[in-house]
């Protein structure tokens, strides 16, 4: 951060900036999504991006809109790939966000008039604009596909980026053969659970398509269409036919890469795994995948142990994280469920939602009688007290229900 | 209305030989707004869109959407909800309370409705909306009855008996300005004063939805008619940003809002032209209350079931896909019965609209979302508190 203090857009020194975005690693996403909202809304951010990138690990779970600039909507088909500069390494299928920039400025530069054209095309419009993205995207993910495939390292590349003057051809090596291909990528990406039989040929198609531009290539657009569609299984299934087709070992190690990347993806999402209520939602994509993953590694003795120890690791973190939640955010605060004012009520019922839609997802790494004996004992703790006020009984007969269910809530019921 | 009677199509589960096994799946065009049924708002998943009828052989009878996502409806007894799923145990107090509704209408199951929500087992936040929602019927029927005493007054005054009118008088003034115009009338209906001002209480009550003279604009129908333009507004950035089946869903439910918004202004139209004079008002109520009440309660059949679905759009968690919403929103899209045509007919001719929204109606398919049962009931308990 090398800004003047007083530069802060929203005029805080750094110690409280730091706080605030400590506190906001925290935050419910409703107030994540708030404050993504309104650094986008400024209109020199700053250093207010700091907040951005702090919540970068959320975003990516949130999906959150954003405003679409002529930079955004050139690297949007490779949203995936895209890594903070810390996370990047040489042999990586990734992108560093460092570069976007650069490689935005010498297309744009190439493109002059056109560049002006988009830029007014695309005032007033966020990623949720998905028919002005079909209609505006292609022609510049291909001209921006073309024109990075020729480029030369630009002049300030070191500094802007931090990378070696090397790394240039290493990134641009996978970002332009994607965005070559970006106009099928979304196509393919945006086909709903009806279009399936329509998907497999044309991900097949697609994947074939790109075996021209090299083995990184191929690996990097596998690897974002594992993490990109709903069935990481099915993608990988198609590149190894194709691996096989075409009888090229470079293009089996290629899927093996890809595969190594989503297992890497899935480590470092599994350790972001904080709070209950933003951990569910990855959490279901981790398990998904990891299903996905076994399954597709039966012939690959060393990479089904790394999947298992990944998936004893995450159920292990699982079940303490759930024990821990369920003490923390339940039990204790409904020892004095009597005095609960509408707010801390809310919360307890926000919590046991939280800890219910966590279970179901995690009960399937393993568990389940961790989890039934869990619940059970909470439903015990929480069944209604003699001489309660009528109030604190339907609030402890609701928390029951969240957690398991309307039969026990009825059991609950005194008398 | 028409009387309610059972589409002769229809197979429900009372004669069912296993009571263990659903009843058949059947078409769903209602030719009636009773045949249709009132909106029941269950925060159970399943439950979803369910509505309540009279039944032919039972009290009453649930309509409930297949729920395999498909086309069609399942038609069984009330007390059978339990063959469907597990009701949650609000659904199951709601359940038994509605089973006791004499006369199934908007209103009673309204009144059932809030009934249950306040004692708080959906949450205290639905069990206060109820309360509020409540407490602002009653304030609808005294501001009714007060804009009723108004129109009585500058009717049964004779020009330049006072100096001001009366909307700008004094309560107190007021209050003996009223008394003194239905002691005037009243000998015209061969009725005590007393009669007549219970008389202007009970069509207060009925106007308490669509409102009367300078406040009409604050009442409950009248508040889900902007709700419901301002989501129309929204829905039609969603279709001009969005492409594919997402535009068709939004289409579907603009398309169902501009029906129904139109067919709504004619009758409340109507309702305020019955309140224009409130001595014709008040002779159609003496001799004909039943005819009266029946027309004004139109507006509460037509609109029923869409104060949930503005607020599902109002209560969508930012992050969730539009397309989610608009599916959960278009799921509970109520076909409009053939009898909006004798509503309405005198200032609209609507049957091409009809036909049109009935087809995209009957072919538009459900899906399941494959989200968590708890959410769902959280969503439906949050759609339950901001629905009105």
């Amino acid at each position: 951060m090398s800004g003047q203090l007083d530069d802060t857009p929203i005029g805080l020194a750094r110690p409280q900036l730091r706080a605030l975005q400590h506190d906001l690693l925290g935050a419910r996403d409703q107030q994540i999504l708030q404050v993504v909202a309104m650094v986008d809304a400024l209109p020199a951010r700053g250093e207010a991006d700091q907040f951005i990138t702090a919540l970068r690990p959320r975003l990516a779970i949130l999906h959150p809109v954003r405003p679409l600039s002529f930079t955004r909507l050139l690297f949007l088909p490779l949203d995936p790939l895209i890594v903070a500069p810390s996370a990047w390494r040489r042999d990586a299928l990734a992108v560093p966000r460092s570069v976007l920039l650069p490689l935005a400025r010498l297309v744009r530069a190439a493109m002059t008039d056109q560049a002006a054209e988009i830029d007014r095309a695309l005032v007033g419009l966020s990623t949720e604009h998905d028919r002005q993205i079909a209609e505006t995207g292609p022609a510049l993910w291909g001209e921006g596909g073309t024109l990075l495939a020729s480029a030369t390292v630009p002049p300030n590349w070191v500094d802007a980026t931090g990378l070696q003057p090397a790394d240039f051809r290493t990134i641009v090596d996978i970002a332009a053969p994607i965005l070559l291909h970006a106009a099928r990528l979304q196509h393919v990406t945006q086909l709903g659970t009806e279009g399936e039989a329509t998907r497999r040929r044309d991900l097949d198609l697609l994947l074939q398509s790109i075996v021209t531009d090299g083995p990184g290539a191929f690996a990097a657009l596998t690897a974002l269409l594992a993490e990109r569609l709903p069935r990481a299984d099915q993608v990988f299934f198609i590149a190894d036919d194709i691996a096989a087709r075409q009888g090229d070992p470079a293009l089996r190690n290629a899927v093996d890469r890809a595969i190594d990347a989503t297992i890497d993806g899935l480590e470092l999402t599994a350790g972001q795994l904080q709070r209950l209520d933003q951990a569910s939602t990855a959490l279901r994509h981790l398990v998904a995948v990891l299903e996905d993953l076994d399954a597709q590694c039966n012939q690959r003795p060393s990479r089904k142990a790394r999947i298992a120890q990944l998936r004893l690791g995450i159920d292990t973190a699982s079940r303490k994280q759930f024990s821990t939640a369920m003490e923390t955010h339940i039990l204790h605060p409904a020892a004095m469920i009597a005095e609960a004012d509408d707010h801390q009520i809310a919360s307890m019922e926000a919590s046991a939602r939280d800890l219910r839609r966590f279970e179901v997802i995690a009960r399937r790494l393993g568990g389940a009688e961790h989890y039934d004996r869990q619940l059970k004992g909470a439903a015990t703790e929480l069944r209604p007290k003699q001489g309660e006020l009528v109030q604190t009984m339907i609030d402890r007969i609701r928390l029951i229900e969240i957690l398991l269910g309307p039969e026990a809530a009825i059991a609950a019921f005194p008398g | 209305m028409m009387a309610a009677k059972p589409q002769a199509t229809h197979v429900t589960s009372h004669s069912a030989p296993d009571r263990n096994l659903p009843p058949p799946v059947q078409d769903f065009l209602p030719s009636t707004f009773l045949e249709r049924g009132i909106a029941v708002p269950f925060t159970t998943p399943m439950l979803a869109g369910t509505r309540a009828r009279p039944g032919g052989r039972v009290a009453m009878e649930l309509i409930v959407p297949n729920p395999s996502g498909g086309r069609g409806v399942y038609i069984l007894p009330w007390q059978d909800i339990s063959a469907l799923c597990r009701p949650t145990v609000h659904d199951a107090r709601l359940t038994a309370n509605i089973a006791t509704v004499q006369g199934a209408t908007p209103s009673t199951i309204r009144k059932a409705v809030r009934d249950t929500a306040s004692l708080g087992f959906a949450g205290r936040g639905v069990a206060a909306a109820a309360r509020a929602a409540d407490q602002a019927d009653r304030n609808a029927s005294l501001t009714a009855n007060f804009e009723l005493l108004l129109g009585l007054v500058r009717r049964a005054e004779p020009p330049g008996e006072s100096a001001l009118p009366p909307e700008r008088e004094q309560p107190a003034a007021l209050e003996r300005r009223a008394r003194r115009a239905i002691a005037r009338i009243a000998p015209e209906f061969g009725r005590t004063p007393e009669a007549i001002a219970a008389a202007l209480e009970q069509l207060a009550t009925l106007f308490t939805g669509v409102g009367i003279g300078r406040s009409a604009a604050n009442a409950r129908v009248p508040l889900l008619l902007a709700r419901l333009l301002r989501v129309r507004a929204a829905l039609q950035g969603v279709m001009e940003t969005r492409s594919g089946d997402t535009v068709q869903e939004a289409d579907l439910i603009a398309g169902a809002i501009d029906l129904t918004v139109t067919c709504a202004r004619v009758i409340i139209a109507d309702a305020a032209s019955l309140a224009a004079d409130v001595t014709i008002l008040l002779r159609k109520w003496i001799v004909e209350p039943d005819a009266l009440a029946t027309a004004l309660a139109r507006s509460d059949w037509l609109l029923d079931g869409w104060d949930r679905i503005a607020a599902l759009w109002e209560t969508a968690p930012p992050h969730q896909g539009v397309e989610v919403t608009l599916g959960d929103m278009s799921n509970l899209v109520p076909a409009l019965p053939r009898e909006i045509g004798t509503w309405v007919g005198h200032q609209l001719n609507i049957d091409a609209d009809l036909q049109r929204h009935r087809r995209k109606v009957v072919l538009l398919e459900d899906w399941r979302t494959g989200r968590c049962v708890v959410d769902l009931i959280g969503r439906n308990e949050a759609v339950l508190e901001h629905a009105g």
